[in-house]
């Protein structure tokens, strides 16, 4: 590629096309883009990239992305700390809280049972989620892992721990086609899902 | 070579793929195992719908281009989707399993229509099953001979001519494959011992049909004995340590 005997763009192609979503002419346009762009806005990206990174880090309580710990969600006053909604990924938080149609806690377990990756219940934050649920006043636990076979599979090993302990355990409503992920759905699916969540 | 490939297939493993991709495994009958491509699988509202889950059988359309290294997901119809192994986990954990065997212990793109249909049916009868845990054992045996690596439970594998004596413990060496008499057993270091209750239950589940192996009644001594020879033969012929077995043994406990 003699038009790009450039060792320091190529890098940058590179390390852009690393992120989910971006192809190789994504990358390059994008490349371009900050190469054009004022030094002083690169500098502004480069930064907040670093003080993300360095600044968010894990809820101890319940595994979302935060700046402060406990995250808002977990010392909120406003929510329903009866309720506790279990996801795979911090992602799906933020998928399901712009529905509005849930307001009580979250709990992230950071995955899925997947037994060919050599992912296993000991493998995720599925203990914590016990303790939680022994602990703190919880009535209900609603399952939102993906609705995936990995997914269903763990919501039903899930719901085998947590209904010995005398709390009601449901399941996102059908109307999530199986195969899709969580983070895909749009706010009304995902409003349906919860409203009409079905008993384990 | 065409660019258009039909084929039946089941999917032994999904991957993320960039944003809204899956990158599959799928064990096919006319080409083996191969990776796929599909693209916009993740989307809530994929055309893909369920036909790319797990343990699904379904016909597909794969597009390879000559030159590609990859086949992309074109077209995907459902046969069996086999979700009676979804909703219990003892099910799900031994369907795992025997994917595991598939994708670990078989060699890409090499095509065997026996064992497509041997996996095939393995997956039906463990969705029906009322004895999951037997079906799995008799399923890996019955792996290992298809793979030519067969238990020899009858004369001595070693000299071929004594045999077990009934009613006391013999041992099961990996390394000639199958049992050994008792003037073999002398020689031979590395072995497992096994009681004749277990010797009986291994040839039974070898050989008979899973139907009739669901009946059988395990206690747990030759159960463990059992998975000890299997696991001795896995050691010895593929060297690599499943590691779907370690996830089952914690979500089955
Ligand atoms: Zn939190
Ligand atoms: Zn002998």
């Amino acid at each position: 590629m003699e038009s790009y005997n450039n060792a320091s763009l190529i890098k940058l192609i590179n390390e852009l096309e690393k992120m989910p979503g971006i192809g190789p002419k994504t990358a390059q346009r994008l490349a371009f883009y900050l190469l054009k762009s004022e030094k002083a806005d690169v500098e502004k990206l480069a930064g907040s990239i670093l003080e993300a990174k360095e600044k968010i880090k894990y809820c101890s309580v319940c595994f979302n992305m935060t700046e402060i710990d406990p995250c808002a969600i977990c010392t909120s006053l406003r929510r329903d700390r009866s309720l506790i909604c279990v996801v795979e990924e911090p992602m799906d938080i933020v998928a399901l809280d712009n529905t509005g149609a849930f307001k009580g806690l979250f709990h992230v377990i950071m995955g899925s049972i997947s037994p060919l990756d050599g992912i296993g219940p000991e493998d995720l934050k599925i203990r914590e989620l016990l303790i939680r649920i022994g602990k703190e006043n919880i009535k209900e636990v609603i399952i939102a892992t993906n609705p995936d076979v990995a997914g269903e599979a763990t919501a039903i090993y899930l719901s085998k721990l947590i209904k010995p302990l005398g709390v009601k355990v449901s399941r996102l409503a059908q109307g999530m086609p199986m195969g899709g992920s969580l983070e895909y759905a749009d706010e009304v699916t995902l409003a349906r899902a919860i409203e009409g969540r079905r008993e384990l | 070579m065409q660019p258009y490939h039909k084929t039946q297939g089941i999917v032994l493993k999904t991957r993320k793929y960039s944003e809204s991709s899956k990158l599959l495994t799928i064990y096919t009958r006319e080409l083996g195992r191969i990776n796929a491509l599909a693209k916009g699988a993740r989307k809530i509202k994929s055309r893909f719908g369920s036909s790319l889950e797990v343990f699904t059988e379904s016909k597909f359309l794969f597009y390879k281009q000559p030159s590609a290294g990859l086949y992309v997901v074109s077209q995907a119809q459902i046969l069996f989707p086999h979700e009676g192994l979804y909703f219990a986990n003892d099910k799900f954990a031994s369907a795992s399993v025997m994917a595991d065997f598939l994708y670990t212990h078989t060699v890409q793109a090499e095509r065997h229509e026996e064992l497509y249909r041997f996996f095939r049916d393995s997956l039906k009868e463990l969705e029906l099953t009322g004895a999951p845990q037997n079906v799995l054992l008799s399923f890996m045996l019955k792996f290992l001979t298809v793979a030519g690596y067969g238990l020899q439970l009858k004369a001595c594998s070693s000299c071929g001519k004594g045999g077990t004596e009934p009613g006391r413990d013999c041992r099961i060496s990996a390394k000639h494959g199958g049992v050994l008499c008792e003037a073999c057993s002398r020689k031979e270091g590395d072995s497992v011992v096994i009681g004749p209750a277990a010797l009986k239950a291994l040839s039974f589940l070898q050989e008979k049909g899973y139907k009739l192996t669901g009946n059988l009644k395990l206690d747990d001594t030759s159960s463990g004995e059992i998975k000890k020879v299997i696991g001795n033969f896995l050691q010895y012929y593929y060297d690599y340590e499943l590691k779907s077995m370690r996830v089952m043994e914690e979500i089955i406990k």
